[in-house]
């Protein structure tokens, strides 16, 4: 089987700071880690790769310190490893981030794509399902056990209730969840990552980086406390709003507006919204 | 599947309620089935219905609403306990329990205002207001009649235990009187009934202590508490729990949550897209203000759930009506770690609750064997002696339903599916907006499929000629039906897209800014394309030949539906009309009964809900040219769920 599977390299997040313009994490003099649930991707990968045998590279996009990420995999046993590393990739949003890594992905005619579920940074879990999206490939996401069958693959996911049970053919994506495995301690290898450019691959550069990326930050701050699962209301808000909560399952209704339009119609709308303007000016 | 299976730690362990220990932490939530005699005794069909749950093994059956005193009852088909020779007529129902090891209490009740039968005879309350959003004016009751009331659930408890029953809980619950003497807005008595709070409470006291008198203080007296009827005037939040604390301090021995009232039945028995576990955060409220047992309730239809909720420390018991309905076997299916086989309740509400509401007896749209426990029941399965090899053509829920039954009697079964996914209509139907747990229906059935090996065959176009060169023994047509969309005048000029609801569900790009929707169906596809069509920002208008929207829809979705669509201002309605002709941007349409015509203008689309019709033309032709070739499911007409399945039961255990 052949694997291709996404680190990345992430601050470690003991002690995180944003940038108060620019809304990005603060990488100045934090120490740079691989993405735990990464490591876990690429212990699994190593994993299925010793079962049924094959190829497991180790794909990563980043500056070049972040080849450090990609020595990991390959002393923990990947067999290649291929940095993205280019000024037109900086920049990217998890759309454009999905896009280039799918490229890539397609170029080493891969069966199966394991990704951590999220990054310890950003937590968005987006980009491996944008890359799944990207390939036009089913995708599982959020799973606590694979299982190799004869022509079929399965993945456990953990939800918040409960576990399911998911089966599908390759090729497929997994995005995995950091308890599935005990990553494996690196010995070195004497192998290095191989560091590719845009123009290494044939990619449309309109979609990449900073260019091909429509997301905005428009704030970021710290989540409250995890909630039960079940639904709470509070019985002091009026008979009509504990309903209409209850009815949407505990989220308070809000006003929705309705676009219709293609993505730069929608994002021009979206940057002229009077809510969003108030972070963005 | 074993790695997932976690042992329950808490959902089967005992726990007590007063004196009395229950095996597990289950309890069948008290209704009315309507399987009673109209004379009010418990029939065969009764009692049958809650010893399946038992054999299911379900910890605590609390049974239906018992009429406690013949002032009042819902409607004929309930049990009253005033008849003569009641507690003989019980006898064997406890004891038949018991053998099981599941406890049985009985729930007492008196309906006040709410009486389900219309016409009603005479409902009384404690003064002359209807319920909240109820149009039965009741009588205000008498001195008099309040005490013999009292006596009257006395004497119904009393009876109760005569009869073996382990415990009685009264119903204060989202009707009935109990609630309403609570309520300023209900009780305007100026005599010891009603003013402060202690006499809005003193004809619950006085039932309390009558019971205490006539059972002893060890017999489990629990309360149904109503713990927010989410209606203006009606009980809430903090209301329930001060009711909760007052229960207590009257030796009320449990509480078992409930909320809404007949105001809205969308918050008393939460319909499909209710969030599951609905009601768990008020039973976890007066866990936290009583030192009493509290069962837990709303949507509870899975083990895992069930034990999440016990382990959060919510409640002490988990109450489930639908869950047991749809599943008797819940609890042992969970207990064996058998999780994959559970059949999970979608709450459509169609099958149970409607029924009730209209005095009839229940069903399940799933499960054909409730109501027929003693023809379809736990155990009644034959296995085969002669195996047949089974052709099934059609993997929609007809199918499906009819494999896994023909299946597990061990017949060889196949089926062949001319998509490449099974399900059919589901497929369809989960696409509407708050639908998508119509899922479960096939989800279930599929897993079913699939443990029992049944060999599904995707993507392949069954022809006559193909089933004679196979020859099986049987052929089972369940080739479903098409949408269908009558001609109409105008049809060929006009410029608007015309869609029927599948292409609409599919096709969203089709549907243009402004739509007209024509529903002649009258059930949920009809109403949920509107939603449907909404939700992606179009302007609707529907017109339906029927008296309302969603004409067939149970009463309690409906309820829900309107609160959502009413929402949006691009959306207006139109009963009692059809179509007349279509111009080349307008679509004309007539008042059925004074043929008056309206135009309405600019239309991008319109999308015609009609009936289907039968894909039959194979089943015509195998039977012309082979024997033991049967049809199921909307290849013989376009049926809803409920039909079909049993439909597929009933030919599945025949053959």
């Amino acid at each position: 089987m052949n694997i291709v599977v996404c680190a990345k390299q992430v601050p470690n997040t003991q002690n995180v700071q944003i940038n108060s313009e620019t809304k990005n994490i603060v990488r100045e003099g934090i120490p740079s880690i691989l993405n735990p649930y990464d490591a876990n991707a690429i212990e699994e990968s190593l994993k299925i790769r010793d079962l049924t045998g094959g190829h497991v590279t180790a794909i990563s996009m980043g500056p070049l310190q972040a080849a450090d990420v990609l020595q990991e995999a390959l002393d923990m046993g990947a067999d290649r490893a291929i940095l993205l590393c280019d000024r037109l990739f900086a920049g990217a949003d998890t759309l454009a981030t999905g896009y280039t890594l799918s490229v890539i992905i397609k170029r080493l005619n891969a069966d199966l794509v394991l990704c951590g579920s999220e990054a310890i940074d950003g937590s968005t879990g987006q980009v491996g399902p944008i890359i799944a999206e990207n390939l036009g490939w089913p995708q599982m996401t959020c799973v606590r056990k694979i299982k190799i069958g004869r022509n079929t693959i399965a993945g456990i996911r953990e939800q918040k209730d409960g576990m399911e049970q998911l089966e599908g053919k390759l090729p497929m994506v997994i995005c995995v969840q950091k308890g599935i495995n005990q990553p494996r301690a690196g010995m070195p290898s004497g192998k290095r990552p191989e560091i590719f450019s845009a123009d290494d691959v044939g990619f449309d550069k309109s979609l990449l980086g900073v260019v091909g990326s429509p997301t905005r930050v428009v704030q970021i701050s710290m989540s409250g406390k995890g909630v039960s699962g079940f639904v709470f209301i509070d019985g002091s808000m009026p008979v009509e709003k504990r309903v209409r909560t209850m009815m949407r399952g505990g989220i308070t209704p809000r006003k929705i507006n309705f676009v219709r339009g293609d993505t730069e119609k929608l994002t021009s709308v979206i940057l002229k919204d009077e809510e969003v303007k108030k972070y963005i000016d | 599947m074993s790695e997932i299976h976690s042992n329950f730690r808490y959902l089967f362990s005992p726990f007590k309620i007063g004196k009395v220990e229950i095996k597990n932490r289950i309890v069948f939530q008290p209704h009315v089935p309507y399987y009673a005699t109209m004379d009010g005794y418990p029939s065969e069909t009764t009692k049958r219905y809650y010893l399946e749950r038992a054999k299911g093994g379900t910890g605590l059956i609390v049974i239906e609403s018992l009429m406690a005193h013949p002032n009042g009852i819902y409607a004929p088909g309930c049990i009253c306990l005033w008849n003569e020779g009641i507690v003989e007529r019980f006898q064997d129902l406890p004891e038949r329990v018991h053998e099981y090891g599941t406890k049985i209490f009985g729930q007492l009740s008196h309906p006040g205002a709410d009486v389900l039968s219309k016409p009603h005879q005479l409902a009384s309350a404690p003064s002359q207001i209807p319920d909240f959003g109820g149009r039965i004016v009741p009588k205000e009751l008498d001195l008099e009649e309040i005490r013999e009331i009292v006596v009257g659930f006395g004497v119904g408890a009393q009876r109760l235990k005569e009869a073996g029953f382990d415990g009685v809980e009264l119903k204060f619950a989202h009707d009935g009187l109990l609630r309403a003497f609570s309520l300023p807005a209900q009780n305007c008595r100026t005599d010891e009934y009603g003013g402060s709070y202690e006499n809005r409470c003193r004809f619950f006291a006085e039932i309390v202590q009558e019971i205490r008198k006539r059972v002893g203080p060890d017999f489990p007296v629990g309360v149904r508490l109503c713990l927010d009827q989410y209606t203006e005037g009606g009980i809430t939040q903090a209301y329930g729990l001060q009711l909760a604390k007052t229960c207590e301090e009257l030796t009320i021995d449990y509480i078992n949550g409930d909320s809404g009232g007949c105001a809205d039945g969308s918050m008393q028995i939460f319909p499909m897209g209710f969030p599951l576990g609905a009601g768990v955060y008020l039973a976890s409220a007066v866990k936290k203000a009583v030192n009493i047992p509290v069962v837990a309730f709303g949507r509870i239809n899975d083990p895992v759930m069930m034990e999440t909720i016990l382990e959060e420390g919510h409640a002490d018991f988990v109450g489930s009506a639908r869950q047991l309905i749809c599943d008797p076997e819940t609890a042992n299916k969970a207990k064996e770690g058998r999780l994959d086989e559970i059949r999970h309740c979608i709450a459509c509400n169609d099958g149970c609750i409607f029924q009730c509401m209209q005095g009839k007896p229940i069903h399940c749209i799933q499960y054909p064997p409730t109501g027929r426990e003693e023809k379809l029941g736990i155990g009644s399965l034959q296995a085969v002696s002669d195996p047949k090899e089974i052709m099934v053509i059609g993997g929609g829920v007809a199918g499906m339903k009819f494999a896994e039954i023909a299946a597990k009697r061990g017949h060889r079964v196949a089926i062949y599916e001319r998509n490449q996914v099974l399900g059919g209509q589901i497929n369809d139907a989960e696409k509407l907006p708050y639908r998508d747990e119509i899922g479960e229906v096939s989800r279930y059935l599929r897993l079913q499929l699939q443990k029992l090996a049944v060999p599904c065959h995707l993507g392949v176009e069954v022809e006559a000629k193909t089933v004679l060169e196979r020859n099986p023994d049987v052929v089972v047509v369940a080739t479903g039906s098409t949408p269908y969309i009558p001609k109409m005048k105008g049809q060929q000029d006009t410029r608007i897209t015309i869609l029927n609801a599948r292409q609409a569900l599919w096709h969203p790009e089709k549907i243009g800014k402004h739509v007209v929707v024509l529903d002649r169906d009258g059930h949920v596809k009809g109403a949920g394309i509107c939603e449907f069509a909404l939700t992606i920002g179009s302007k609707v208008e529907y017109f339906t030949p029927y008296e309302k929207i969603g004409a067939e829809m149970d009463a309690i979705t409906i309820q829900a539906f309107n609160r959502r669509i009413f929402d949006y201002e691009d959306f207006t309605y139109q009963t009692y009309h059809d179509i007349e002709e279509l111009r080349s941007h307008d679509v004309v349409m007539r008042q059925t009964y004074s043929g008056r015509l309206t135009t309405v203008e600019h239309v991008d689309t319109l999308i015609v809900v009609n009936h289907p019709l039968s894909n039959r033309s194979l089943y015509k032709e195998l039977k012309k040219l082979r024997g033991a070739v049967y049809a199921v499911g909307d290849c013989n007409a376009p049926r809803m769920l409920e039909q079909v399945i049993y439909e597929s039961e009933i030919l599945a255990r025949e053959l």
